[in-house]
């Protein structure tokens, strides 16, 4: 009975792993479109969200049909628990990754309004971040998951500093405002994905420790 | 064996289970060799599993009832075990045997085959048929009855159920296919796949440890489940071995692009864990090399291209103005002029492919006064003023040591982004001297910038750019070459401007000095 839920719960590992891989392609994609203006690799992103969307779907009837016939209990719950919850994550997370390369099919149609740096780093610290939850899961990894907040401090800060830059644009020139514009969405979409990864993250954590963590200024 | 032809060889066995006879060509291996038949008598859900399949066994062959195969175990190169059988219509006697080792060497397989000492082998027709190389096919050695495993119980007799044996041993070693049909020959298949293992320790042993010293990271995969990594690749995966050794190769690669390339062969170049991996992929082995550097090193050298082509850009196009100019007919004076600056920036984009690479420090550094840039400056800008209505108003009267043909290059950057930038129509080049050396700023008209230091780096451009072509390297490459003499190069914001400036520090080559008395400051 044990072998064959242990059975089952690795397959749901797998088919995460593989839902978190996907995701990273498209934050990797939407990153290399904006710094190379690439309109077709953009295109690429938007047609794997619906993939990533299936996934969730399927997952989640899988997980859904496992908690139904086994009585999980302990950590099993939990993990259960945790996959549900993070597939919420993990699709919205798709879903901004797909805002991102549609803003980059609008920029692309004009000259870049400078050379883009910080909006893909921000991109490059997602995808590794995604790593960490990957390896959090697979290996069952505490520090991998706690890895995750710090390195969403990061990408809060880098937001906070591409805002400020763009302000600055729009308020010395009109005329950039509308890429201006664009820009911040794009900032804004990595700074929500990054979020949605550290919820995975404290879920994770929530699994292996029994307990709930958040940083001090999530807590109110 | 017209008699008795063997049905399936090699390939044939991929119909059932296992890897097809013989596996791979070249080299030396050791095989082992056996023969087994099955009765009749098993249910009709009997069947062979291999990798998945579940095929069952046809219960038409055979005469006497039973279904006789011939079968061989060999030690793969990556210390896993492969199996290759055929199925017989008939008898199993010393002719198929015979067979199915040259069928093994038509395949271009080289190795020693070893046969348990059953009488079957010992017997004079056997030796005389499969004896090393006189049937012109592999070797076959029988073993002795020395063998730890006992007299009908050697080494080559676990054929069929080793594989499975060794699965059970922790699944590092497993392999092959696995036959369920040799039941019968369970008894001491533990102690025969411990002699097996025995015999091929010290050329896996070898092996493990050339892997575990490879600058390559190495993954052995079976049946979807890793077995075994070595510790680059542990590096390269950032993964703990002891945490997906035997788990699923996703669990591991933890990249469904990566776990692709695992599954089906071949080669490709992934980006994971924040590096640039090459892998390639062959049945049950994963390779990595971590080419980020070598990516790093690429991107440097399309870096120094586009260095190069904006070095290059502007002054071609200027002379690209004086050959048109020329085309359209000039008066004698004018073409005469035209020739001479066209000859000078020839000889200067000489001088400047013969500085290549351009971080180096320019060896041509002498005394020159910066007004002997001036004329040639003025005119080699002289189509893109004209086009903005703009003009210049030259005031550098002082002496430096530099290269002069890097002070026109930093210059003719600083103006080229001046007229192209500036809003107003005077651009003024003006030269002044402090206590650390000379200073050369160009000033143009516009709103003042906030921050300059951004725009000093390779790929940055200023707020005022974004509707202007160009590369955001300019910048980068003045204070490149101001270095090149030992000064710098600055920016800072003016009341109604900017200003991009030049420094010429005092050196042991020439003191600077005026040659007049305008002095001027930098407040």
């Amino acid at each position: 009975m044990r072998e064959v839920l242990d059975r089952e719960l690795n397959q749901l590992t797998e088919e995460t792993i593989r839902m978190i891989s996907l995701v990273r392609e498209m934050v990797e994609k939407s990153a290399r479109a904006l710094s190379e203006q690439d309109p077709h690799l953009a295109q690429e992103v938007i047609a794997q969200d619906a993939q990533v969307d299936a996934m969730e779907l399927d997952i989640e009837s899988k997980t859904i049909a496992i908690m139904a016939r086994q009585a999980l209990v302990a950590s099993d719950l939990r993990f259960a628990f945790t996959i549900i919850k993070a597939l919420t994550d993990l699709e919205r997370a798709g879903d901004y990754a797909a805002h991102v390369a549609e803003d980059v099919i609008l920029l692309a149609k004009e000259p870049p309004l400078k050379n883009y740096v910080t909006l893909p780093d921000m991109g490059r610290r997602l995808t590794h971040m995604l790593d960490l939850v990957s390896k959090a899961i697979a290996e069952r990894d505490l520090e991998a998951a706690r890895g995750v907040f710090r390195r969403d401090d990061e990408i809060n800060a880098l937001y906070e500093e591409v805002s400020r830059e763009l302000l600055t644009y729009m308020m010395e020139d009109p005329r950039t405002i509308t890429k201006a514009l664009a820009l911040g969405r794009v900032a804004r979409s990595y700074e929500r994905l990054g979020d949605h990864l550290e919820n995975i993250s404290e879920r994770i954590v929530y699994w292996l420790t029994g307990k709930m963590e958040k940083k001090p200024e999530d807590v109110f | 064996m017209e008699k008795n032809p063997v049905r399936a060889h090699g390939g044939g066995a991929e119909e059932v289970c296992g890897r097809p006879g013989g596996g791979g060509k070249g080299g030396l291996r050791v095989f082992f060799l056996d023969e087994s038949g099955f009765g009749l008598s098993l249910p009709p859900t009997y069947a062979w599993a291999g990798r998945g399949e579940t095929v069952r066994v046809p219960r038409a062959w055979g005469k006497a009832g039973r279904v006789n195969a011939v079968a061989h175990l060999e030690r793969l190169s990556w210390g896993g075990w492969g199996m290759g059988y055929t199925l017989l219509e008939g008898r199993c006697g010393t002719g198929e045997v015979v067979a199915y080792l040259e069928g093994l060497s038509r395949e271009g397989v080289r190795g020693v085959v070893f046969l348990d000492n059953a009488p079957f082998h010992r017997s004079r027709a056997f030796g005389e048929a499969a004896g090393a190389g006189a049937h012109g096919g592999l070797p076959a050695a029988v073993q002795p009855p020395s063998e730890p495993c006992g007299e009908h119980l050697a080494a080559g007799e676990g054929v069929f159920d080793a594989p499975a044996a060794l699965r059970g041993r922790g699944g590092a070693e497993g392999g092959g296919g696995r036959c369920h049909g040799a039941a019968q020959r369970t008894d001491g298949a533990g102690g025969v796949a411990k002699s097996m293992h025995e015999h091929l320790r010290p050329m896996q042993t070898l092996l493990q440890r050339a892997w575990e010293v490879a600058r390559e990271g190495v993954l052995i995969h079976e049946e979807g489940r890793v077995v075994y990594l070595n510790p680059v690749a542990a590096e390269l995966l950032e993964v703990e071995p002891d945490k997906v050794v035997g788990r699923s190769l996703l669990l591991a690669l933890r990249d469904h692009k990566l776990e692709a390339v695992a599954r089906r062969g071949g080669e490709a170049t992934l980006e994971t864990r924040n590096r640039t991996l090459w892998v390639k992929a062959a049945p049950g082995v994963l390779l990595l090399w971590d080419r980020t550097e070598e990516k790093n090193r690429l991107e440097a050298l399309e870096e120094s291209s586009r260095v190069l082509a904006h070095e290059f850009r502007t002054p071609v196009a200027g002379m690209l103005s004086l050959l048109e100019a020329l085309q359209g007919g000039l008066h004698r004076a004018q073409a005469q002029e035209a020739l001479q600056m066209l000859y000078q920036e020839t000889q200067r984009l000489r001088r400047l492919l013969e500085d290549l690479p351009l971080n180096r420090r320019p060896l041509q550094n002498r005394t020159f006064v910066l007004e002997e840039l001036q004329n040639r400056l003025e005119r080699f800008l002289a189509p893109q003023l004209a086009q903005k209505s703009a003009w210049i108003r030259w005031q550098m009267p002082h002496t430096v040591w530099a290269n002069p043909d890097a002070v026109y290059q930093a210059l003719l950057n600083l103006l080229d982004n001046a007229i192209k930038y500036g809003t107003g129509s005077e651009i003024v080049v003006i030269s002044g001297q402090n206590k650390d050396g000379v200073w050369l700023e160009v000033r143009n008209q516009g709103q003042p910038l906030t921050d300059f230091e951004h725009l000093f780096k390779a790929g940055q451009r200023g707020m005022h750019a974004a509707n202007v072509r160009g590369t955001g390297l300019g910048l980068a490459l003045v204070r490149r070459l101001a270095a090149g003499w030992g000064g710098t190069a600055y920016g800072r914001a003016l009341e109604n401007g900017n200003a991009f400036g030049l420094t010429f520090p005092i050196c042991s080559g020439a003191a600077p000095q005026l040659s007049d008395n305008t002095r001027h400051s930098i407040t």
